[in-house]
């Protein structure tokens, strides 16, 4: 279902595979672009490198020719002197590589490191864009039994109501949504149509959850801005980014908060309070 | 023979104490909305960096709006001057300027330029005169500043026409800031200079977009090597921590890589020369 919702961006895909392309998919934390990926490259056969952590993004071999998928490039960087030095033996070795390169960024990173570095040889950007509530609705109906909201899915997709809330400048819509009495308006506000915060937003029942205002140190919000990047951080790489001596007093008001979830190690974005996170790093200026 | 005209009859401006009621009602009533606004559109400013400014440029306009209005309410329908009284209040007026208040209307004259011309906005990161920081109130005489040490300084409005005027930022929230380091000709330039881009680029306070883009340019200031790196600040108020933390990061790594720094009386004997 979710591949259908993103036929535009999978034929975008598609595109630059057949004119032998490097192209780069981003989208935000949970929002998809890894159903575009699969969807575009299931008959291609590509070679995977796959990065889930700052410790395993060192060796990069990328190979001499057909297609080759890069998932969690995000962690090719970290936000300290000489943190390029992975990425640019990165893109060093996509320069050298007949290769056609789809990487799969987390659409933060990708804003930071596309000013950061030179990444031009990854190609054209592909965004994955948010859904809106008439989509979030037929998404959440695809995926769980909603046979208790039917009413609400009746009218979330209906074609007038939708059209005519996506008309609304000023992020009325989004207003409208918060106001409704619609469940899937509701969930559609609250994850702004990111279809993996929707996901656990309808699975927690959290739609209606009121969140208290974040108030953080800048130093917090600093790292907060490194845990949105990543989206699942180790301790060590935030250690080495933020002051080392607050690092446990940053993870603690962060924790407060609900903004993250600490699992021994790792530092992870916790998805249900993705737009909040947004919304107040854009307040802080930390996401441009 | 010439005929002297007749003296116009000028009528007396009629005060009484409903008129002083309604004047005080008026001012203090002007004060309570300048009051409200001013607060409303701090607390909106404050909630947002990118819209601080915007919403902060509103309150000398507001201030001016309001006041103005109040004065028109007081005084036109009060003294409800004849073509004649203008004359007579110009000569006076013009009287009055000669006699020493020019510096004042001076500053009035350039509040009204600040305000509606927009050299600078509250916000704004401003070197007036010799006195730089950020623009916290204009008000019709002076204009108040916070300079880094968080002093404030009050600077008249009439030094906008005297003295040169520097704005950082123009009503954005970002701007450029500039880090030198100096370092000796015998050590590794290039590696220096990527030391230097990296700890900009990888700030904590930095932003970076298409026309911001982190520079750093290579100066030979004959005996020593002179790195000058420039970087756009995501919060003037930002200002001194990025330079802060970028110096103790560029230090602190020219240090672990025995990148060797210039010799500091080469440094001040070459700023003597230059002065």
């Amino acid at each position: 279902m979710l591949g259908e919702l993103f036929d535009e961006q999978v034929d975008e895909v598609n595109d630059a595979l057949d004119n032998g392309e490097n192209v780069v998919v981003t989208s935000e934390p949970f929002g998809g672009r890894d159903v575009v990926v699969e969807e575009a490259l299931e008959e291609a056969d590509p070679e995977r490198i796959v990065f889930s952590s700052v410790e395993d993004a060192k060796d990069v071999n990328v190979p001499d020719d057909g297609v080759c998928v890069v998932e969690g490039p995000r962690y090719l960087y970290t936000r300290r002197i000489d943190g390029f030095a992975h990425l640019r033996r990165f893109v060093e070795s996509v320069a050298a590589s007949d290769a056609v390169v789809v990487s799969s960024w987390n659409s933060y990173a990708w804003g930071y490191v596309r000013h950061s570095a030179d990444v031009d040889v990854l190609g054209d950007t592909v965004d994955v864009p948010n859904l809106d509530a008439s989509e979030t609705a037929r998404f959440l109906a695809s995926e769980y039994d909603v046979s208790e909201f039917a009413d609400d899915l009746e009218e979330a997709t209906s074609d007038d109501t939708a059209a005519l809330r996506d008309r609304l400048p000023f992020g009325l819509g989004r207003l409208f949504e918060e106001t409704s009495d619609n469940v899937f308006d509701n969930v559609s506000a609250a994850s702004d149509g990111n279809p993996g915060v929707a996901r656990s937003v309808f699975e927690r029942r959290s739609w209606d959850e009121e969140t208290a205002g974040i108030d953080l140190r800048y130093d917090d919000a600093f790292a907060l801005r490194v845990v949105l990047s990543k989206q699942t951080v180790g301790r060590g790489v935030l250690r080495s980014v933020v002051e080392p001596r607050s690092l446990e007093t940053t993870l603690r008001n962060l924790s407060d908060t609900g903004l993250v979830d600490t699992d021994g190690e790792t530092v992870s974005l916790s998805p249900e309070r993705l737009v909040d996170t947004v919304t107040y790093l854009k307040r802080r200026g930390l996401i441009w | 023979m010439v005929s002297t005209p007749e003296p116009t009859q000028v009528e007396p401006v009629s005060v009484n104490p409903s008129t002083v009621v309604a004047a005080v009602v008026i001012f203090v009533v002007a004060y309570l909305v300048v009051r409200a606004a001013t607060y409303i559109l701090t607390r909106l400013s404050e909630r947002s960096v990118e819209r601080r400014i915007t919403f902060k440029m509103f309150v000398p306009v507001t201030r001016f709006v309001v006041y103005a209005a109040a004065m028109y309410l007081v005084l036109i329908p009060l003294l409800e001057l004849t073509s004649e009284q203008i004359l007579a209040f110009s000569a006076v007026f013009g009287a009055v300027l000669a006699l020493g208040v020019q510096d004042l209307f001076a500053n009035v004259v350039g509040g009204l330029v600040i305000i509606f011309e927009r050299p600078y906005t509250v916000g704004d990161k401003v070197e007036l005169g010799e006195h730089y920081g950020e623009v916290t109130g204009i008000g019709v005489r002076s204009t108040k500043l916070v300079t880094p040490d968080d002093s404030v300084v009050t600077v008249p409005n009439y030094l906008l026409f005297t003295k040169p005027l520097s704005n950082a930022n123009t009503g954005s929230p970002e701007m450029m800031v500039v880090v030198e380091f100096h370092i000796s000709v015998d050590t590794d330039t290039d590696r220096a200079t990527a030391v230097v881009h990296d700890a900009l680029t990888t700030s904590r306070y930095v932003y970076l977009s298409e026309d911001r883009p982190v520079a750093v340019r290579v100066q030979d200031a004959g005996g020593y090597t002179t790195l000058r790196g420039k970087a756009y600040v995501n919060d003037v108020r930002n200002e001194k921590d990025f330079e802060s933390e970028v110096t103790e990061r560029v230090l602190e790594a020219f240090a672990d890589e025995g990148i060797e720094r210039a010799d500091p009386a080469v440094v001040t004997a070459h700023n003597r020369r230059q002065e």
